[in-house]
């Protein structure tokens, strides 16, 4: 079993605020009316945290929960089918397919408590506390009772404590309510009952807090995540009424509810002061949220009419704010996604990220330098995690198969028609819910099998056949995305016509007269004009037909100049055109319409890059991928612009993000190819761009470097990157520089000496004499001391030989060339030591000197690890000392070279090496080391 | 009635004394503590059962409903 354990120490609180919008809270905070977070922002670190697609609850916040999208941790949608396959129920946790960042936490010795997170029932058996998302949740209607489901609390011994602390809607009074109803007492609850729906509201968050602070103060913790949804509950119902107020809404209505959102985010910054309070200083809080709530013109004015509809109401920036023990103070986070939520707590933990989650973690944020470390995936460290055993684990989607065979064999009864019904709609929009997951993961030709289908099952459903012909587009098969457009339209049509013809009817026979005329279809396709405009335009724009293309849109402009994406289509078309002008016009009427559009903003750095001006290209670059990270576009554009700015590190930097997140990018892999053989002049890393070019097969990941490593001891006397350039590069040991590095007085020359036994031959002018510290010599060469002022062309001569060259002057060495580095690895204090004894008076013993000295290392190390023609071999001083033909067969096996074993462990006289820190080493008899080669 | 209970709570034990009967926001945001201080005022003042009265009046109103749909399918 792999145990794993925080190498910081430190309480994490997670609090989850569903839909918070900065839009929102701004100027709440500029008001002086959200004095809470105003302090968490102002003493942390905050910004726009990315949503993703779709926008729905459950599955963003197990996003949250594990770094990973729903194709991964398998939660659909809001509901699943039941066991029993009588209908469908809420979606339950045990959907989740991997572990969450608690399960992680618990496994690596942490106790957690989780609260209310969506979806979490029923409540796993952590060693903490857990209370699943049924809890609070006031069933049915207000004035019912609203017993605690079972399954809500573990442990068992806390459920009566916890049941007392839920509170009925009915509990509450008017004083509950005026904060946000000012005119409550002059409603009349039976006309309107918005009421009722704050008071539930209210209730349920308040229950949330009840539990969440008594456990603060009840039970230890070094994690605790708490989830409220009432932002969004609050927004879905009363965001209409949100001063300005909007067209459409009677004055009335307005008047008594435009205070509900603004109420509902000063209650969750009162709960949060207290939260903070219990907390205590030393705990890192992350506070975020899932997506916002478009607050101002961009709240649509009509909802979709199909299932989740109301997601059309959200954001897609949500927030984050971390504040706390080791996070950097007043400073902003640019492109930080909700994905990022789980990496990020594991780093503040020191531990490890799976490479198998979608996010990375915030260490910008950080307020000390952190490299993340990384395992392949957390789903393969053993241990009691507290999810759910095997048996518990239920596949909603097997398991209805399963229903659905037995039914079949007639061993159970099959569902009534309403619960087949909700079955298959279940399933149906859980599919669309994950093909909507791989579009937006750019993974087209996982999205076009499934909808497919849908398609194929209802092809009146626009939203269905739409996306699909975008699939297409995607893919470039324009003749696939054209025939689904068409035949989506005519579906759609016929259908609006059905449901209006039915529409007609019943109100004749309601109302016994023709109030409402029958819709022709011209009057229909009148009706939809802009938007089918708005549709064709893109289609023909895709097909190659620029000229009927901007006639559409230009058509759809004048009907409806706010309508979604048309400026973005627009853009787009001028851009092709070489239109320069009129494509930053129309994407500059995007950023009017949304301030924080990154499709605008990655539009305009495409206009300015094709105009030449490359300084704004890069500016409006950045601005989109400050919005929106992921984007392998934006990240291209932005390394053409660093590019031509003369940039090239910057450039490389970009065009490497680009491939992190898309590997199949061609061009960049081309422009990266370029950049390393004329600019960089770093041959094995074009050399890796030119695999990528051929589609062979390259490990290719710059971001996720390995944590630093343990040091050696007597069980590991040596440690060597993996992999050998050699067999990767077919070339031959002759052309390969040996280095031996390290520290002064770390044993480099003793190494030297070693080789020379062993038949290297040595780089060296025997300039420096033997001395009392070294009476066998140096083997130093005087050009060594200039690398980095001269361009260390001498370092041709080596090939094949060996040459001694201190730690902080790898960094140095020129790119064009293949090193094999042995790295001696000596205790500090032995070569502090060693080198004031060397020195004598003129000798710093500074204590600052160690540490110094270890950073140099760390950094060196660091970058040999990432350099891909360099070999490390680190070997261990004191090892060498005590099993020197043990360490002569390591060498051996890394020089790839006839090395006389025997001979190099010979020239190894232990009492040379006076210096020792701690007691010796002993030599186990029979030590023996077997060549590998 | 006014909008004072969009105040925080002041970070200290509360007291039956400090709390209205009535409830206020601030005191449901201080979580716990808050809302069982509150209650307890609501004890003192309406008897120790008048959460008993609450359930069983919101059981009758539920038991009400039923019936009325019950009568309508009839």
């Amino acid at each position: 079993m792999v145990q794993i354990e925080p190498t910081q120490r430190r309480k994490v609180l997670l609090i989850g605020w569903d839909a918070a919008d900065w839009k929102v809270i701004h100027p709440l905070m500029d008001a002086g009316k959200m004095p809470a977070l105003q302090r968490l922002v102002e003493t942390g670190v905050s910004g726009n945290l990315a949503s993703l697609d779709p926008p729905m609850s459950p599955i963003m916040w197990t996003s949250i929960g594990t770094g990973m999208t729903a194709d991964k941790h398998g939660v659909l949608g809001f509901t699943q089918p039941r066991a029993d396959g009588k209908g469908v129920q809420p979606v339950l946790a045990s959907s989740r397919k991997v572990k969450a960042l608690w399960n992680i936490l618990m496994q690596c010795g942490l106790t957690t408590h989780v609260i209310g997170w969506w979806p979490s029932h029923p409540a796993e058996k952590l060693d903490g506390v857990s209370i699943s998302n049924f809890y609070h949740r006031v069933h049915g209607s207000v004035d019912r009772p609203s017993p605690m489901p079972p399954g809500s609390v573990h442990p068992e011994r806390l459920q009566a404590i916890l049941e007392e602390l839920r509170i009925h809607p009915q509990e509450l009074t008017g004083q509950h309510i005026l904060p946000f109803v000012g005119l409550a007492e002059t409603i009349d609850q039976t006309e309107d009952n918005r009421l009722a729906t704050i008071a539930r509201i209210t209730a349920e968050c308040s229950t949330v807090q009840a539990a969440a602070t008594w456990v603060m103060r009840n039970e230890p913790w070094d994690f605790m995540a708490v989830y409220f949804d009432a932002i969004d509950h609050y927004c879905h119902g009363f965001m209409k009424f949100h001063p300005p107020c909007r067209e459409g809404i009677p004055k009335e209505l307005y008047d008594r509810y435009k205070g509900v959102v603004e109420g509902g985010y000063r209650l969750h910054d009162m709960m949060l002061a207290r939260l903070l309070e219990l907390a205590g200083p030393e705990t890192t809080v992350v506070l975020c949220s899932d997506h916002g709530f478009h607050p101002d013109h961009l709240r649509p004015m009509k909802l979709p009419n199909e299932p989740a509809g109301p997601a059309a109401e959200h954001r897609h920036y949500g927030i984050v704010v971390l504040n706390g023990p080791g996070i950097k103070e007043d400073e902003l986070v640019y492109g930080a996604s909700l994905l990022d939520i789980t990496p990020t707590i594991l780093s503040l933990y020191g531990l490890p990220v799976g490479e198998d989650m979608d996010g990375k973690a915030l260490v910008g944020a950080f307020s000390k330098a952190q490299k993340p470390a990384f395992i392949p995936s957390w789903e393969e460290v053993a241990g009691a995690s507290g999810g759910y055993t095997d048996s518990e684990l239920t596949d909603p989607w097997a398991e209805q198969a399963a229903m659905e065979q037995l039914i079949e064999l007639g061993y159970i009864e099959k569902p009534d028609d309403d619960a087949e019904k909700a079955i298959a709609s279940c399933q149906r929009e859980s599919k669309y819910f994950l093909a909507r997951t791989y579009i937006h993961k750019s993974r087209y030709d996982k999205a076009v099998p499934l909808l497919e289908e849908l398609f194929a099952e209802q092809p009146d459903q626009a939203r269905f056949g739409l996306r699909l012909a975008h699939a297409y587009l995607q893919l470039e098969k324009i003749a696939e995305s054209r025939r689904i457009t068409d035949a989506t339209l005519v579906a759609w049509e016929e259908r609006t016509l059905e449901q209006h013809r039915k529409l007609v009817e019943k109100v004749r026979q309601e109302k016994g007269d023709d109030a409402l005329a029958p819709l022709t279809l011209e009057e229909l396709r009148q009706r939809h004009q802009p938007t089918l405009d708005l549709l064709q335009g893109s289609l023909l724009f895709a097909e190659g037909k620029d000229g009927e293309a901007i006639t559409c849109l230009l058509r759809a402009q004048e009907a409806d100049r706010r309508l979604p994406d048309l400026h973005n289509q627009l853009g787009r078309l001028y851009l092709k055109m070489q239109r320069f002008q009129d494509a930053e016009e129309a994407w500059f009427q995007a950023l009017e319409i949304d301030p924080d559009s990154a499709q605008a903003y990655h539009g305009l750095a495409q206009v300015y890059l094709r105009s030449g001006h490359f300084r704004e290209a890069s500016e409006a670059a950045s601005a989109s991928l400050g919005l929106l990270f992921h984007n392998p576009s934006a990240h291209l554009h932005l390394g053409e612009a660093r590019f031509r700015l003369g940039d090239f590190e910057g450039a490389e930097q970009s065009w490497l993000n680009a491939v992190g997140q898309a590997p199949g990018m061609r061009a960049v892999h081309k422009r990266l190819l370029t950049l390393y053989q004329r600019h960089l002049h770093d041959p094995v890393k074009a050399l890796r761009h030119r695999q990528c070019l051929d589609d062979r097969i390259v490990a290719f990941d710059e971001f996720k470097k390995r944590q630093g490593t343990p040091p050696l001891d007597a069980t590991t006397p040596v440690r060597r990157t993996e992999g050998s350039f050699l067999r990767k590069f077919d070339l031959d040991a002759s052309q390969v520089v040996t280095i031996v590095s390290g520290l002064p007085r770390s044993g480099t020359s003793m190494m030297m000496q070693m080789l020379a036994g062993g038949g290297l031959s040595l780089l060296t002018d025997g300039g420096r004499l033997a001395d009392e510290h070294n009476p066998r010599g140096y083997f130093e060469l005087e050009e060594v001391k200039g690398l980095g002022g001269t361009d260390g062309g001498w370092l041709e001569a080596a090939r094949g030989k060996a040459v001694k060259i201190i730690a902080q002057l790898i960094e140095n060495l020129p790119r064009s060339l293949f090193y094999r580095i042995i790295f001696m690895e000596r205790n500090l204090e032995e070569i502090l030591q060693s080198q004031a004894r060397m020195l004598g008076e003129r000798a710093s013993m500074a204590e600052s000197l160690a540490a110094t000295y270890q950073q140099q290392l760390q950094r060196t190390v660091s970058f040999i690890e990432g350099q891909a023609n360099m070999e490390l071999l680190h070997i261990s001083h004191q090892q060498t000392i005590a099993r020197p033909a043990l360490v002569a067969g390591y060498l051996h096996d890394f020089l790839a070279v006839n090395f006389d074993i025997n001979a190099a462990a010979a020239t190894v006289i232990p009492e040379l090496h006076r210096v020792r820190a701690g007691a010796p080493d002993t030599v186990s008899e029979g030590e023996y080391y077997v060549p590998q080669r | 009635m006014s909008k004072d209970s969009l105040a925080v709570i002041p970070e200290r034990q509360l007291s039956l004394e400090d709390v209205p009967v009535d409830g206020a926001l601030g005191l449901l945001a201080y979580g716990d503590i808050g809302l069982q201080v509150w209650r307890d005022k609501r004890t003192e003042l309406e008897g120790d059962d008048w959460r008993e009265k609450l359930a069983r009046e919101l059981s009758a109103q539920a038991e009400a409903v039923v019936q009325k749909e019950s009568d309508g399918t009839d």
